[in-house]
């Protein structure tokens, strides 16, 4: 019989899934085909986006690219107290922004298109939480005052951020998502859990779906190229699950409805919009199908190991560089101390990463009932043995 | 009552004044004062940390010491010039901060304003070595502690008159840090020896405020003879304000 021709005869090797991942070698996995665009290491590239998104931040920088950030410590600021504040993490210090919503609102606030109402968490007599940054200092702040001075900076180094930017690179990670009721504000963390006070009255869980995250997203890139012409932008998904869901049900199911439903919106996305590309983190690490288990013991953490696979495949697609700046790139290479590849980053994402908050509380509550049995068992005992009263 | 007073530069005026009411039989909870007190830049009590089965201790021949001396109290007057340190000159692009405890105080004109969390978080890394060895300490004394709050900053009269206390070179007076600036950085300061002090169950000896003159520099009466430290008159006062903890500390437990 001879061979008929069909669509999938002269497939490139790519399209067939064992060419493309099961004959691949381990650290070889590579699903991007072609990027619709590459940029040059002195393109200023800014960054945004859930716990991983830190990652492609730092490699931007350690790797000789030109990472924009515009919300620089003062002088006299030294460098751990630098971390402690979490200067650097990204391009400005927004913090974490877990949802297409949160990045719509950001871009709203620091250009003066929306003030929420629930503008600052009041802890006490000398502490105001930043709702939208809640642990972007430590002990917040110490007025209203000083948070609007602050703030005040904070958002025209946004500004500056969207206005300078070449590429911009969103790390997608949640749809859940909580908000004022009064005006749809969406805070980063649920209010309760690391400043403010939970109200069912004043706020609501929200899980967004394909069409809203498309919408934010659209929103905002329209928006962002309103203020900057240039701006190509890149999307990609957070491989890392969820802390905890608000939802109903296993967080598991949580962690794949939110997930799916983020790589379907930046499909959707980069097919509808120019100057889009979609960066398949999620794939490589969270896929399942990489020869290596990318995932520390806690199936939360991405290894340091998953971290590099990620940003290999990122830099072989997405940068353009030199032959000057490769000899820089690999000097720079040559004199960084070497990284343990079986070490879980957790360490390094906890840095900033405000949803372990969720867990932490719940660490806490679980250690104040086994104490409070404690006290119970010690009280019962002790009033066993305890002589009769005069 | 036998104080054992350890501490750097600031504890010779807190040593002078104790020597002095000694003379002048003060007592403490009833009892008359002896004192030893120890300077931990002594070469011998140096590092004063060590590393010991892979965490930080105390120096072992300080471990002695306190074992020793079977002090009633220790009286820790350590560290206490970092925010002088850090505040005497401004940088380049000067920059001030509203202090929490008192939001009323003047901030410089033109300068860029910071968060009291970077001032504190800033002196929280330049402490780091004095915060450690509090905290040493107070894992091997099994007397009470108290750390006494070092002494609020010298005027700008005595830092022009000192200033190879500060600088190697001559300096450009104009880059002088105001006394007020200066004063909210010796608070922040304070507050992180408050923290270390909750955390250690150590009680804190806050200076009194007869010795603080406006807008905030070290009364002059209780000035060394330089521009960073305190006299004896202070240390008489600062000692007696310990008394009064451990007295304050005696009747709550009775």
């Amino acid at each position: 019989m001879t061979k008929k021709s069909h669509p999938y005869s002269k497939l490139p090797d790519y399209a067939y899934w064992r060419q493309g991942v099961a004959d691949v070698p381990p650290g070889a996995l590579d699903p991007v085909v072609e990027a619709p665009f590459r940029f040059a290491a002195r393109d200023e590239v800014a960054t945004a986006g859930s716990c991983f998104a830190q990652h492609i931040g730092r490699y931007l920088k350690s790797s000789g690219c030109n990472y924009l950030v515009t919300e620089e410590p003062h002088s006299f600021i030294g460098p751990q107290a630098t971390e402690a504040l979490n200067y650097g993490i990204y391009s400005a210090r927004y913090g974490n922004i877990y949802t297409s919503r949160q990045l719509l609102q950001l871009f709203d606030r620091a250009y003066g298109r929306f003030a929420p109402g629930e503008n600052y968490w009041r802890e006490g007599a000398a502490c105001v939480i930043d709702p939208f940054r809640p642990q972007i200092q430590p002990g917040g702040f110490n007025s209203e005052r000083e948070l609007d001075y602050d703030r005040e900076r904070h958002f025209h180094c946004v500004r500056e951020a969207f206005e300078k930017l070449d590429v911009f690179v969103f790390t997608q990670g949640l749809t859940e998502l909580w908000r004022s009721r009064e005006d749809g504000a969406v805070f980063p963390l649920c209010p309760g859990v690391a400043g403010g006070d939970y109200s069912a009255a004043k706020h609501e869980f929200v899980n967004l779906g394909v069409e809203e995250v498309v919408a934010d997203m659209t929103a905002f890139i329209e928006r962002l190229r309103s203020v900057n012409k240039k701006a190509r932008v890149i999307l990609t998904v957070s491989p890392v699950p969820l802390v905890a869901t608000a939802e109903p049900r296993h967080v598991l199911l949580s962690t794949v409805y939110s997930k799916s439903t983020l790589r379907i919106a930046c499909d959707r996305l980069t097919r509808s919009l120019d100057q889009m590309a979609y960066f398949p983190s999620y794939e490589i690490v969270a896929g399942g199908y990489a020869p290596t288990d990318y995932f520390a013991p806690d199936r939360r953490s991405v290894t340091q190991e998953g971290v590099a696979h990620v940003m290999r495949v990122f830099e072989r697609h997405f940068i353009k560089r030199s032959a000057a700046q490769e000899a820089l790139r690999g000097a720079i290479r040559a004199l960084a101390p070497a990284a343990r590849a079986e070490d879980p980053i957790a360490e390094a994402m906890r840095l900033m990463c405000d949803e372990e908050a969720l867990s932490l509380e719940r660490i806490e509550a679980a250690r104040e009932t086994l104490a409070d049995a404690a006290e119970d068992e010690a009280e019962g005992g002790e009033a066993e043995e305890r002589p009769p009263p005069d | 009552m036998k104080i054992l007073g350890l501490g750097h530069s600031h504890i010779v005026a807190i040593a002078k004044g104790c020597y002095e009411l000694q003379q002048q039989a003060f007592h403490i909870c009833g009892k008359p004062v002896v004192s030893r007190f120890v300077y931990l830049y002594d070469e011998q009590l140096l590092p004063t940390l060590e590393e010991e089965n892979e965490r930080l201790r105390l120096n072992a021949q300080l471990r002695r010491i306190i074992d020793d001396e079977r002090p009633d109290v220790i009286v820790l007057s350590v560290g206490g010039n970092e925010h002088i340190a850090v505040s005497v000159t401004q940088p380049k692009e000067r920059f001030d901060f509203i202090l929490g405890a008192e939001p009323e105080l003047p901030l410089e004109a033109g300068a860029i304003l910071l968060t009291e969390a970077a001032v504190r978080e800033t002196l929280r890394e330049k402490m780091a070595p004095t915060l450690s060895v509090i905290k040493a300490i107070s894992e091997e004394a099994s007397a009470p502690l108290v750390c006494l709050e070092p002494p609020p900053p010298l005027p700008n009269s005595r830092i022009l008159a000192f200033p190879k206390e500060f600088f190697r070179k001559a300096f450009d007076p104009r880059k002088l840090s105001s006394e007020v600036f200066r004063y909210k950085v010796w608070r922040t300061q304070s507050a992180l020896y408050r923290e270390i002090c909750a955390q250690c169950d150590i009680m804190f000896a806050p200076v009194a405020v007869e010795f603080i003159e406006p807008p905030g520099v070290l009364a002059e009466d209780a000035r060394g003879a330089d521009a960073s430290h305190a006299n004896a008159f202070f240390g008489q006062r600062m000692i007696a304000r310990a008394g009064e903890l451990i007295a304050s500390r005696r009747v709550d437990a009775e």
